[in-house]
């Protein structure tokens, strides 16, 4: 013990108070489990079927804690859920008068209906960029409840991307009816909805457990990402299609469609107003999907002990 | 008490220490950046749990007692794995559950929502707590206001309700950490009652309180915790005798 003494013993100033002897240390054996087969170590990392068992365990707090959190917004105002949804139609609004209106996509990227465009690519994307948001403050706003309840902290993003994605199936539904208003008409393939949910939840959920962790060691990353987002959004070919006729450089147009953002965007398009299926995309849009779950899953259980330092 | 044999016991604190690696915001002085060894020291260490060692075993009710700072809500996050140890180890035959629901509950959500949410937290189920709801809101004493959103409680309807929910299904190890002291006499009695219940039930419970006479009614062994060390462990009349005897003597100068 090399550290100094942070605070003055009461004993030497106080020369009467006489504390009693220690009390003898009871008797440990050096494996107490072996004595007391009942016996599991509390704290440190638990194995991952251990973690994965009381996760499943914890599974009813999972869907409590999204339904209380959406009844609690709902309660205090008029419109509730419509308001998370104004903004992004609000976006699309301004996106079609810039980039339709005034610079012509429609016609230069050769889209055919340039607000249902908006439309599946502004809402898809949202539900990213909410997930991540939230999922960067879960942590710190979780803070007394972690401190105080120990659960496998996975549950809390988990919990979060649950409430996303039911504020997102909302949003889902409302840009079907819109897309039926700009003359688009249902397809069979609106069905893929769940599919497609799946894969963008499993993305969102892997993305939102790394912004989770990352922000609890550098808070200064809440204050980058929405920039961070902006930029993504803007890559990610929700204005315009990344196609040969408006982005000539080659190796540019790959990036962009590697972007996952790109491909899960696509993938919604496809579904929604095409009415097609591109077997690369799924491909594509999966495999990212998986890679960034294992990824965010790994690096935010890495972290399970130190979240609830005081 | 502190032997192999005997019943096997619930929890096993073995040679705990606890070092909290804190920022120190002391403003630096301009001579040392020149004059010192050159390696400024922007972190302090405190060791807030030294060295402590007990078995608890099943039908427990063991006090904590000590001075602010002494450790004792370190110690008791030690062992609901909420803190990580400097040394040592604890093992528990479950995790230990912290009385702390509160930070699970919703500000704006009813009572009776905020059980579900709570209990949930916890690791109870719905089908559980729907069974349980009724006598969660009897004991908390809540039948007129369960439906109204918890922002509306006072510090004690709240205490109340919370200690309802932790002690809804008996968990065998409770850790109740300053809650008594904020319920009215009558709610005091009934958790006290209910603590009791738990021991004639096997289960283990720790008990921090500042209130002296409550661990000594309550408690059938107490802890005394002073600058981290365990400095007794035995008898709750004896222990917090010479706990308070030793504060007296502590508070007269000279």
């Amino acid at each position: 013990m090399t550290a100094p003494e942070p605070t003055a013993p009461t004993v030497a100033k106080q020369g009467r108070a006489q504390l009693p002897d220690p009390p003898t240390p009871p008797l440990i054996p050096a494996d107490p489990v072996a004595t007391w087969p009942r016996l599991q170590p509390i704290g440190g990392r638990r194995p991952l079927a251990d973690y994965l068992r009381e996760l499943w365990q914890r599974r009813e707090f999972a869907i409590t804690v999204p339904l209380s959190e959406l009844r609690a917004q709902n309660q205090d105002t008029l419109l509730g859920q419509v308001w998370h949804l104004l903004n992004p139609l609000f976006l699309v609004l301004v996106y079609y008068l810039v980039f339709g209106v005034v610079l012509g996509i429609e016609e230069r990227g050769g889209v055919d209906n340039y607000i249902a465009f908006l439309l599946v690519g502004v809402i898809t994307f949202d539900y990213t960029r909410t997930s991540l948001t939230s999922g960067s403050r879960i942590i710190v706003k979780n803070r007394k409840l972690v401190q105080s309840i120990n659960f496998p902290r996975a549950i809390l993003p988990v919990a979060s991307i649950i409430e996303e994605t039911l504020s997102h199936g909302f949003a889902v539904i409302v840009m079907w009816l819109l897309l039926l208003l700009t003359g688009e008409y249902p397809h069979a393939t609106w069905l893929l909805v769940i599919p497609i949910v799946a894969v963008h939840a499993t993305f969102n959920l892997g993305l939102s457990m790394i912004t989770a962790r990352a922000t609890f060691h550098f808070r200064d990353i809440q204050q980058a990402l929405p920039y961070l987002l902006r930029i993504w959004f803007y890559t990610s070919g929700v204005l315009f299609p990344v196609s040969e006729d408006l982005i000539g450089n080659p190796q540019v147009r790959l990036l962009l469609k590697l972007n996952p953002m790109n491909a899960i965007i696509q993938l919604a398009r496809d579904a929604y107003i095409d009415g097609t299926v591109d077997l690369a995309t799924w491909g594509l849009a999966s495999a990212w999907a998986l890679l960034l779950f294992v990824v965010g899953f790994v690096y935010f259980r890495r972290g399970e002990t130190e979240y609830s330092r005081v | 008490m502190s032997d192999v044999s005997g019943a096997h016991p619930t929890v096993v604190v073995d040679r705990v220490d606890v070092t909290y690696r804190v920022h120190d915001d002391s403003i630096p002085k301009l001579r040392k950046l020149f004059v010192g060894d050159g390696q400024q020291r922007r972190y302090r260490e405190v060791e807030a749990v030294r060295h402590v060692s007990f078995l608890a075993r099943p039908g427990e009710a063991i006090g904590i007692v000590g001075h602010n700072g002494s450790g004792k809500t370190t110690l008791l996050r030690a062992m609901t794995g909420l803190v990580s140890l400097t040394g040592g180890r604890v093992l528990a035959t479950s995790v230990p559950v912290m009385l702390h629901v509160t930070a699970a509950l919703e500000r704006d959500l009813s009572g009776r929502r905020n059980i579900y949410l709570g209990g949930t937290a916890l690791g109870l189920s719905r089908a559980e707590l729907a069974d349980r709801e009724e006598s969660i809101v009897r004991f908390a004493g809540l039948e007129d206001s369960i439906d109204l959103p918890i922002r509306t409680y006072s510090t004690g309807m709240r205490t109340r309700l919370q200690f309802a929910i932790a002690t809804a299904r008996t968990p065998e190890i409770l850790v109740v950490d300053e809650a008594l002291a904020v319920g009215d006499a009558d709610f005091r009695a009934r958790s006290e009652e209910r603590i009791r219940k738990m021991i004639d039930g096997a289960a283990t419970v720790f008990l921090v309180s500042h209130s002296l006479p409550s661990i000594v009614r309550v408690c059938s062994r107490v802890l005394w915790l002073n600058h981290g060390r365990l400095i007794a462990d035995g008898d709750p009349a004896e222990v917090v005798d010479a706990y308070e005897s030793y504060t007296k003597a502590a508070r007269k100068p000279g």
